[in-house]
């Protein structure tokens, strides 16, 4: 499958330049409040289509965006039930820890592993171009971490289950 | 009694003058155009596949991208985005730059909105790669440009 | 083709304006608006000028009176009248809107400023010399949405507004007392005060960041977000245009433009530099060049990948990276340019161009 991979990661890197263009945008609805207007969602024109990429049905990525925010979820590839729990269990130690990662939105959106709220204020301090590489990067590094994560767990119990049956 | 308590409706997002909602949104440019009927886009769709079966691909994307059924119901879109994936999916991928080169800028960014919503129904998560593939050649020659008109454009198809 | 740029710290700079001589520059930057001083190789601030609450975003010094009007998020503007010995004192200015206020603009005749607002509303100001404060009548019709940019005409009536809904307009802002009746223009005859001369929409819809009459004002060009840029002949008032000319890029979308000379226009914005476009209304109008252009930019730059260069990466971040990941832009500008403005003409042509961006850095650009 690793020859639909760059055209994937492409296609995401591209899309994500597009809609990472984000303003200062103070709020219409309320006044004197500065609201990221992706999750406000209280002004229909502010708001741009959506963008679904899909790699299969197990890996696709959503962004939405608006005039001063985007927002990316991103659902990871969960082949069997040990890869459905682990990734529940990366994705809670990652949102748990959201104030510290800054972009990290700490609920993935619905049907999603793991969404992220990038507002103009974050790309007025980061490079945007950065950001984007982080995001590939981290999409990249994610599906190896959990194969890594089930190789040593299989060998973790391989061990255990030695050590427990083996006749002393 | 009412069901719905009068006390705690928004009044604000309401009042028609301050607010846009979502059917304003709709550019004058195809407010009028007529619907297309599911018979009709069915026939279409023949046509297609006859131009299809001759090997002209080039001619039955360009046909298929000239007139997009915006103002139709879901169920004569998702028609044409049937038909449309069928031709994406008929094309070589060695076919590709050609006939990508061969199309209009608005064709491209017709294609872009087919590519997009293609890839979000659940029904072409097989041809996802060649979906993928479309997408890099066309980046390629449109750049980015054209995945920002289709964010900002309110002709959804 | 030398631009000089200037590094004024990491906080964005929302806009500026020089004064007419060159010697001063105003920055909106966070909720104070401060001036530098611009002779001398850096430039050194002299004065800052704090009244608003929330960030500033847009300042404009008039070029003949110096009075410096600021508008924020705050709902305020303020009017800054300069004083014999440097000092700025502030005016109140009666906006009367309820929501923020988004760009400022003088009248080329200086006796009224136009500002937009996220009230859908933009508020017309004028001196009124018995209470010594500036009062405002505000254009409400048919706007429905936040005003994220206003524009001038020369005869200091009309005026370009594009706003979030996707339209840009041409409203007239005649105030009875304060203007001379106007001469007649292609836009519209007797043009009491809000009266709507033009209203346009990019092919791709995208809300319009900018707008600006062309130098005569015979024709109006605006950017919106559809990465396009697209330039209006009107033919006569109330008559459909005599074209309507989009120019469809293939770059991220502009957010501020303006009118080198009736034939050529510079746009910039999430690209990082500026593109100038030329054409007219016969021949249509294209990309002509662009100014800082990262293509040109990374063909010259040489590549030196030492293994001191490489332990030090990897001490940094842990993977041996080639020098070649180099984390900042080939171009000047490191982020999103917000304003362009005229800084030198020569010829009929405007020759030099400031530009501000989120990257707290000023650059002169020659076009």
């Amino acid at each position: 499958m690793s020859q639909s991979l760059r055209p994937y990661l492409d296609c995401v890197r591209s899309s994500l330049t597009a809609a990472i263009c984000l303003e200062n945008f103070s709020s219409q609805v309320v006044e004197r409040h500065n609201r990221p207007e992706v999750e406000a969602m209280s002004s229909p024109e502010v708001i741009l289509n959506p963008l679904h990429i899909s790699r299969n049905e197990n890996e696709k990525v959503l962004i939405e965006s608006s005039i001063n925010s985007i927002r990316i979820s991103i659902k990871i590839k969960q082949a069997d039930e040990i890869e459905h729990l682990l990734v529940h269990k990366f994705t809670r130690f990652l949102t748990g820890r959201a104030e510290a990662f800054m972009i990290l939105r700490r609920k993935p959106v619905k049907d999603y592993d793991i969404s992220f709220l990038i507002t103009n204020f974050h790309t007025e301090q980061m490079l945007k171009h950065k950001l984007v590489d982080f995001i590939i990067e981290f999409m990249e590094e994610v599906d190896k971490e959990i194969s890594e994560m089930k190789l040593f767990l299989n060998a973790r119990a391989r061990f255990v289950a030695e050590a427990f049956l083996t006749n002393v | 009694m009412a069901n719905v308590n009068f006390r705690r409706i928004n009044i604000d997002i309401l009042e028609p003058e301050n607010n846009i909602a979502p059917e304003d949104l709709i550019p004058p440019s195809i407010a009028n155009l007529p619907p297309v009927s599911v018979s009709e886009i069915q026939s279409f769709g023949q046509s297609i596949r006859s131009a299809l079966s001759r090997g002209d691909h080039a001619g039955a994307l360009s046909a298929a991208l000239a007139n997009p059924p915006y103002t139709s119901t879901e169920e004569v879109k998702s028609i044409h985005l049937t038909t449309i994936l069928e031709i994406l999916s008929t094309v070589k991928s060695t076919d590709i730059s050609k006939i990508v080169e061969k199309l209009s800028s608005d064709e491209r960014d017709t294609l872009f909105k087919y590519l997009y919503k293609g890839m979000s129904v659940p029904e072409s998560h097989g041809i996802s790669g060649v979906l993928l593939a479309w997408h890099e050649k066309v980046t390629e020659v449109s750049g980015q440009g054209s995945i920002v008109r289709y964010l900002s454009d309110r002709r959804v198809v | 083709m030398s631009h000089s740029s200037q590094s004024l710290g990491h906080v964005p700079i929302a806009d500026h304006s020089f004064s007419a001589d060159r010697s001063t520059l105003a920055l909106a930057r966070d909720i104070s608006v401060e001036l530098y001083d611009t002779s001398g190789p850096k430039y050194s601030l002299l004065t800052s000028l704090t009244g608003h609450d929330k960030t500033v975003t847009a300042v404009d010094i008039a070029p003949n009176s110096g009075r410096i009007v600021t508008c924020s998020q705050d709902r305020n503007a303020l009017v800054w009248e300069p004083a014999a010995d440097g000092t700025y004192k502030p005016t109140l200015v009666l906006l009367r809107i309820n929501r923020a206020a988004t760009y400022a603009r003088w009248s080329p005749d200086e006796k009224k400023f136009a500002v937009g607002s996220g009230a859908r509303a933009i508020a017309v100001c004028y001196f009124e010399e018995e209470n010594d404060w500036w009062v405002s009548r505000h254009i409400k019709k048919p706007l429905r949405s936040t005003v994220l940019s206003v524009a001038w005409h020369p005869n200091s009536v009309l005026l370009a507004a594009g706003s979030t809904d996707s339209h840009a307009r041409v409203f007239s802002a005649y105030v009875k007392d304060i203007d001379a009746r106007p001469s007649p223009t292609v836009w519209g005859e007797r043009v009491p005060f809000q009266t709507l001369c033009g209203d346009f929409v990019s092919p791709a819809g995208g809300w319009v960041h900018d707008a600006a009459f062309s130098p005569s004002g015979n024709a109006v060009a605006f950017v919106a977000h559809d990465s396009s840029l697209t330039i209006v002949y009107p033919s006569a008032p109330e008559q459909p245009p005599a074209a309507i000319i989009t120019v469809s890029t293939t770059l991220l979308p502009f957010v501020s433009m303006l009118w080198l000379s009736e034939s050529e226009i510079v746009a910039a914005g999430h690209d990082c530099h500026p593109v100038v476009f030329s054409g007219s209304e016969q021949r249509g109008w294209a990309i002509d060049h662009a100014v800082d252009d990262p293509q040109q930019a990374k063909k010259n730059v040489g590549k030196e990948n030492s293994a001191l260069n490489m332990f030090r990466q990897m001490d940094l971040k842990g993977t041996p990276t080639s020098a070649t990941e180099d984390s900042s832009l080939a171009t000047i500008h490191q982020n999103t340019i917000t304003k362009l403005r005229e800084y030198a003409s020569s010829g009929g042509r405007v020759s030099k161009i400031s530009s501000t961006g989120v990257d707290g850095k000023v650059v002169i650009f020659s076009v």
